[in-house]
């Protein structure tokens, strides 16, 4: 019997960003720190959105499953990508689980 | 003997006070070159007092960064902003215990600068050299900055030009050497009101976010300037900061048009472009915010303040339509046809808000 796998960390955004909403398709992150700037568009915005709600990556693609109507296993791949790029930005963190 | 003036902004002042006769010569000096308007203290009221932010320069007090203090931001001029114990250090000279520096505690709007340093290369001569007097300059400038953000009143890079007085305006917003002066002067011949030709206060109102001048006075460099605008030979102040510029009083030749604020409906990013014909190209919002947030330096000072400060620039954003104007030889070689440009944008973005419609 393998060992039970330990629970995966949430992500979350990073301290020193600060995030602006532009309108409901927009919104910037500023990266106090590094004094970088970046864009997010409409599906961006709804990812980040739920990672400040400290969402698990299963609980975002759900909701980007049911907002543009793909698959969730398609769904849960496209937020992995996008927040593996956001860890290399800088822009989220890694919360152990509680 | 203790020296002070008094500058006033809509919703709040900020006294600068100074205590030796060459720090007041130095102080006065770029208030003159800039155009900023420093008055004598008036009577005190407990609305003046509330809304005042202070600032004092000592030639003999030190002040020094405290162990631990994280480098905030760099700005013009060699200044560093350091971030402790709820306060922010400008200093010229990294970290270095004596050199010239400030405190300031936005919190209870209050700054003391210990310049001694900077009065000390050239000490008997009656002006500081050029170098220290930029130094001094970006000191204070920043300075107040700070300060004022607690009045709600923040700074931004740009030049602000309007219809009429208190009417809608358009702000050119860019780095140095981006052709902002240029191009407002060129409206100005024209006859629009004019705010500043580099540095604007944003201040969020019921109305929207508002645009105040902070310095009046127009720096453009004489040769350039004088080939496209002849009049103006011999209407020059004097060379400070150490740049090819000099000071223009806008107001003694225009004093007709010197506008005490706008209503922002276009803002435009100009650069200089190898073309023959200038371009007008729209940006969206996050393009326009990120150029806009690029020059208001203050932004990434602190996570402290910064969501306010992005508020404000987000509400900007939200009311103005946002080009980039690539700016050719047609408009070196006649700066009148600006007016033509951009002029129809004001005129077509009133239509728009009178309308309540989205531009």
């Amino acid at each position: 019997m393998s060992d039970p796998q330990p629970p995966a960390p949430r992500w979350v955004p990073a301290p020193d960003v600060t995030y602006t909403k532009l309108d409901e398709e927009e919104a910037v992150l500023l990266n106090l720190e590094t004094k970088q700037y970046f864009s997010l568009n409409e599906t961006g915005l709804l990812i980040w959105e739920r990672l400040q709600e400290q969402s698990a990556l299963a609980d975002v693609a759900a909701a980007l499953s049911q907002s543009y109507d793909v698959e969730q296993e398609a769904a849960l791949r496209y937020v992995r990508r996008f927040v593996e790029t956001l860890r290399q930005d800088g822009l989220v963190t890694a919360q152990a689980p509680s | 003997m203790k020296q002070q003036v008094q500058i006033s902004f809509p919703g709040a002042q900020a006294q600068v006070r100074w205590e030796a006769a060459a720090v007041g010569r130095a102080l006065r000096d770029i208030f003159r070159y800039f155009g900023i308007a420093a008055e004598p203290p008036g009577e005190e009221t407990s609305e003046t007092s509330a809304a005042r932010v202070t600032l004092r320069f000592s030639s003999t007090e030190t002040v020094s960064v405290p162990q631990g203090a994280v480098r905030a931001a760099s700005f013009d001029a060699g200044i560093t902003a350091w971030r402790a114990e709820g306060r922010v250090f400008l200093t010229t000279e990294g970290a270095a215990a004596g050199g010239p520096a400030v405190r300031l505690d936005p919190a209870a709007g209050a700054g003391v600068g210990g310049v001694g340093a900077l009065f000390r290369e050239a000490p008997g001569q009656k002006r500081l050299p050029v170098a220290r007097h930029r130094e001094l300059t970006g000191l204070l400038v920043l300075s107040l900055f700070i300060l004022l953000r607690r009045h709600g009143l923040y700074p931004l890079h740009a030049a602000a030009l309007g219809t009429e007085d208190g009417g809608a305006g358009v702000l050119f917003i860019g780095a140095s050497g981006a052709g902002k002066s240029t191009l407002a002067y060129s409206l100005v011949r024209e006859g629009w009101a004019y705010l500043s030709d580099d540095s604007v206060l944003l201040r969020p109102g019921p109305a929207g976010v508002e645009a105040l001048p902070f310095r009046r006075k127009f720096g453009l460099e004489p040769e350039a300037a004088e080939a496209a605008f002849p009049e103006l030979a011999s209407a020059w102040g004097p060379r400070l900061t150490g740049t090819d510029k000099r000071s223009l009083a806008v107001s003694k030749l225009r004093p007709a048009q010197a506008a005490t604020r706008c209503l922002p409906r276009v803002l435009i990013f100009p650069e200089i472009a190898d073309r023959p014909e200038s371009e007008l190209r729209p940006v969206g919002k996050a393009e326009a915010m990120h150029a806009t947030t690029g020059q208001s330096a203050l932004v990434t000072l602190g996570p402290d303040w910064a969501p306010r400060h992005l508020s404000v620039l987000v509400r900007l954003i939200g009311h103005t339509q946002h080009f980039r104007l690539l700016a050719g030889r047609d408009l070196r070689n006649d700066p009148a046809h600006v007016a033509g440009l951009i002029g129809p944008l004001l005129h077509r973005s009133d239509a728009h808000a009178a309308t309540g419609n989205a531009p």
